[in-house]
């Protein structure tokens, strides 16, 4: 196999997998701080895509400005979603969490079925196109656009989470909740946060990927399965483990379609396997 | 400052607790004192509202404060330096220290507070970047301590501080309270370690199986048969 050819699918897929990471982090942060899985991410993700489009078709907006747009209506999603279900659910059994979030999943994605039908649709025009040719490596700038944004989300959120005083009370309360209390802070108000941020992160990414793929209601089962993946494989609750995991999953994505394209996320799969089986807590996990 | 009338607390309706009373003055150390699974933990837990009594009334400073969530407790001014530590242990020192002000957001309060702290337990000083998981247990307990103290509380709790840890380090912390009370705070203590517990107190409570059984200064319960026979074994 030719040296580019395995450059280029090597550059595809490190830009991949930055937006993989951001999905993966939004995930992982609202696990860290309440044990919950929010199975209906992939969902919350394909609601920022269509957001995008909407925005794009009926008011032209690029979507790159939908970038902020989305990221401030998830945040509102992710804080309803906890004070209407979550909230509500903190002690029932986990079966019943899981149910919980996969059923808003299931609604969510009918009912993306039901009002705008399982057409795949293009967002129609955008600034961001074309590709760019980096010495004979071609890389799409909707793809280097995003994984720009998407690291500089992430580098954000990093600084957030491990810098500013509320970041260490969203750190204090997934260690331990008890004895953040007794220092102040509401688990409440953490966790609806935690959700508020979670879910904007996973916005930001459904407006960077509207830039450059499809839309269609089930968009979202993809990424977020491979989210979950990067979530275990880098570390329950772990950030830095979202991006190394959400990097290495781009590049194993790509590189192995190269070898099997039918079955590039066998790879994938095969990787977390032969991980979880060595490592259980995944790369950078604590348990 | 803070009075218990008739608390009773119970597990999932299991009482851990049955009718306990006693009261806190300003300005002193008192300690509460018994075996395993006597209850000690319960009625700290019970002060800064991490439990909820089924009976009876907590008051501090004249405003009853059960039923108040334990986020809100400290604000009030009582901090409850928990059994084993508790610390966040992928935070640093430092770190720890400034989630311990989360109800302090003053700046100038809070370097002036760490000072102080760092005074008090000079050893935290040079591990202000450590994270806490990896400090020795004496070094924990006393950033426990520090911890509490940076929400500037009237009342300090304490909940068994010398547990695990080496005697020489125990008379360090349980004099660093002696410090604490000169400053001006109030102590709450609970020990196992009898012995230095009453000496260090103004006044104790005797604690079995959720019952306040005796009470008196610390030197009147060292000379007390129930505390020599049932704690020093003589
Ligand atoms: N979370 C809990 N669930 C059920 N029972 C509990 C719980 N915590 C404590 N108990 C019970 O309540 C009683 C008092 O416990 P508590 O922890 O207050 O004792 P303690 O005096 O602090 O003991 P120790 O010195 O071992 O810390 C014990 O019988 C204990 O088994
Ligand atoms: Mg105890």
């Amino acid at each position: 196999m030719p040296t580019e050819v395995l450059l280029q699918a090597v550059a595809s897929g490190l830009l991949m997998g930055c937006v993989y990471a951001l999905i993966a982090v939004g995930l992982s942060l609202i696990f860290g701080l309440m044990e919950i899985v929010n199975f209906a991410h992939g969902e919350f993700l394909m609601l920022a895509m269509f957001t995008t489009f909407w925005l794009a078709l009926l008011f032209g907006i690029d979507p790159l400005l939908s970038v902020p747009i989305c990221a401030a209506l998830l945040f509102v999603l992710g804080v309803l979603v906890y004070k209407g279900i979550i909230s509500r659910i903190l002690s029932a059994p986990m079966l019943a969490q899981i149910f919980a979030t996969f059923g808003l999943g299931v609604f969510l994605r009918s009912a993306a079925q039901f009002f705008w039908s399982a057409d795949y649709r293009v967002v129609p025009n955008h600034v961001v196109e074309g590709r760019l040719n980096l010495g004979g490596l071609f890389l799409g700038w909707p793809q280097v656009v995003a994984s720009i944004a998407a690291l500089l989300a992430f580098g954000t959120l990093y600084l957030f989470v491990t810098r500013t005083e509320v970041g260490l009370a969203i750190q204090a309360t997934s260690e331990d909740r008890e004895a953040a209390a007794l220092m102040g802070i509401s688990s409440d108000r953490m966790f609806m946060l935690g959700w508020g941020i979670g879910s904007l992160c996973v916005g930001i990414a459904g407006a960077l990927l509207a830039n450059f793929l499809p839309i269609f209601p089930d968009v979202g089962f993809l990424f977020a399965l491979l989210a979950y993946i990067a979530v275990a494989l880098g570390g329950f609750g772990s950030i830095v483990g979202a991006l190394v995991a959400g990097v290495i999953i781009g590049l194993v994505e790509a590189i192995g379609g190269l070898f099997w394209p039918s079955f590039k996320y066998v790879a994938v799969f095969v990787l977390y396997l032969m991980v979880v089986l060595v490592r259980p807590q995944g790369l950078f996990g604590r348990y | 400052m803070l009075s218990l009338d008739n608390v009773e607390v119970g597990y999932d309706g299991v009482p851990a607790l049955h009718g306990v009373s006693f009261d806190i003055a300003a300005g002193e150390i008192v300690t509460i004192v018994g075996s395993n699974g006597a209850g000690k933990s319960t009625i700290l837990k019970t002060v800064s509202g991490l439990l909820r009594p089924i009976a009876g009334s907590v008051r501090f400073e004249q405003r009853r404060i059960d039923g108040v969530s334990a986020h809100r407790v400290v604000g009030l001014g009582i901090a409850h330096v928990p059994e084993g530590r508790r610390l966040f242990a992928r935070l640093t020192v430092t770190q720890n220290l400034t989630v311990g002000a989360y109800t302090r957001k003053s700046p100038g309060e809070r370097s002036a507070m760490r000072d102080r702290i760092f005074d008090l337990f000079p050893i935290l000083r040079d591990r202000q970047t450590q994270l806490a998981g990896t400090l020795s247990g004496g070094e924990q307990q006393m950033l426990a301590i520090g911890r509490g103290l940076m929400a500037q509380p009237r009342l300090l709790m304490l909940d068994e501080p010398s547990l695990g840890i080496a005697p020489r380090l125990v008379e360090d912390i349980l004099a660093s309270l002696a410090r604490i009370k000169a400053e001006g705070a109030t102590i709450l203590l609970v020990e196992q370690n009898v012995v230095e517990a009453l000496q260090l107190a103004d006044r104790g409570y005797v604690l079995q199986t959720g019952r306040i059984v005796l009470s008196g200064t610390g030197a009147e319960l060292l000379r007390s048969d129930l505390v020599r026979q049932a704690y020093l074994g003589m």
